[in-house]
């Protein structure tokens, strides 16, 4: 089931990013309407970025992705994956992190959130050479 | 088939679980490794006649699997839904086995297929995503399912029943990873590794440990069975998630064998099995799809 067909969840994503961001995010779908993402563009002490958040097929149990919608200045290496995403979560997790997916409670208004550290962090590494969050351990 | 009496078969244990009692169960099993294994094995020497198997395609027995699996050489490189399913025939050969080879995660059809020929499901998978996936199909089924999970280093493991219109298995976890016991298994940062990578890491135990867990899990299933059977020694089970440590491990496991039954309560919000359903929101959906901008 996607979730332009899982209705349920669709108002409750809906709701919450209306909830959390306002009108800003844009729900987008594909010609078919069977693939759906969020448009929007991050801000960060002026520096702005505009993101795509992703819903994959296998949603809610997989996590969105956060796609960056433009060129960046500079390849931030490892924080950037295939297809121009965001490196932001380690699903190979097996300990009990508060932080860890859990479709009970999160949704892709939280990737909004995720994506301005994201951010913030390129921006830091940007200018010092230094990735301000550590990296998972493997 | 060799010759076999199943009068004689179940001889010892007929006084517990009469024979033929459980012939309308089928058990769906996710993960054909060491301990969706075990737990078939236990639920057919417990008198179950009719499982199903699942596990990913081409799924195969490797070297490194052979010690801490009941299968051994002999089934060396064979897919270990096929083994198993020898292996459970090989105990019980008027048992009927069903495998299928799917990520429950990725082919939601066939696996929504299996899970309603299915009486209970049991969760014998190693990474969330798989988790999660079966949790909303067992919810939205109302099918009793069973979680199972070893901690790393295999000092313990957990235990969830989910039954339906209870507190499903998203509700657990996400009470869980805020729960101070797990405080030292914690780390707080949200980044990074590659989620490309393909492989998800395999817990660190031994054989015993993943047994233990994996013999909790089907005693947890099957006192659900004699529970709804009403059969002598079926008693309520007082929770709905157990955790049992293998050794002593501080803070959660003071002593070795420790055990302890916890309720966890359904969370109000949580968007897998409360809140809205699905023919209230109907119309609410359709005006969102209609709002979309088609790229």
């Amino acid at each position: 089931m996607t979730l332009a067909n899982d209705k349920r969840r669709l108002v409750l994503e809906n709701a919450a990013m209306r909830e959390r961001w306002g009108d800003g995010p844009q729900l987008c779908q594909d010609a078919a309407g069977t693939k759906l993402w969020w448009e929007h563009t991050i801000s960060v002490e002026g520096n702005r970025l505009p993101i795509k958040i992703e819903y994959p097929s296998s949603y809610p149990s997989s996590p969105p992705d956060i796609v960056i919608a433009t060129a960046l200045p500079r390849n931030p290496g490892q924080h950037m994956l295939g297809g121009n995403r965001m490196c932001w979560i380690y699903p190979n997790e097996t300990r009990r992190n508060k932080n860890k997916w859990n479709p009970s409670r999160d949704t892709a208004a939280m990737c909004v959130s995720v994506a301005t550290q994201w951010f913030l962090a390129y921006l830091v590494w940007d200018a010092t050479g230094d990735w301000p969050v550590p990296d998972a351990v493997n | 088939m060799r010759q076999h009496n199943q009068e004689e078969l179940f001889k010892r244990t007929c006084d517990i679980i009469r024979p033929g009692l459980l012939q309308r169960e089928t058990p769906l099993i996710v993960g054909a490794g060491s301990g969706g294994a075990r737990v078939a094995e236990e639920l057919v020497r417990s008198g179950i006649s009719h499982i199903i198997l699942a596990d990913l395609p081409d799924e195969r027995l490797l070297e490194h699997n052979i010690i801490r699996h009941p299968l051994g050489y002999r089934d060396l490189g064979r897919l270990k839904t096929e083994a198993v399913r020898d292996r459970l025939l090989d105990i019980n050969p008027a048992c009927q086995v069903e495998i299928h080879g799917l990520d429950f995660a990725e082919d939601r059809e066939l696996a929504e297929h299996l899970l309603r020929k299915a009486t209970q499901c049991h969760s014998c998978v190693d990474n969330d995503k798989a988790r999660y996936a079966i949790n909303e199909m067992i919810v939205e089924n109302h099918v009793p399912a069973f979680f199972a999970g070893v901690f790393d280093g295999g000092v313990g493991g957990e235990v969830i029943r989910v039954m339906p219109g209870g507190p499903c298995y998203a509700c657990v976890a996400s009470m869980l990873n805020r729960s101070p016991r797990f405080e030292q298994d914690r780390d707080e940062s949200f980044d990074y590794s590659d989620p490309d990578q393909d492989q998800y890491r395999s817990t660190a135990a031994l054989n015993i440990d993943i047994s233990q867990i994996a013999l909790v899990h089907a005693r947890v299933a099957l006192n659900t069975l004699m529970e709804k059977y009403e059969l002598e020694g079926g008693s309520p089970m007082e929770g709905n998630y157990v955790l049992f440590g293998n050794r002593q491990s501080a803070p959660l496991f003071p002593s070795m064998l420790h055990c302890e039954t916890w309720q966890v309560q359904k969370a109000d919000d949580c968007m897998v099995c409360s809140g809205l359903n699905e023919a209230d929101c109907a119309s609410q959906a359709d005006e969102i799809m209609a709002s979309a901008t088609v790229r």
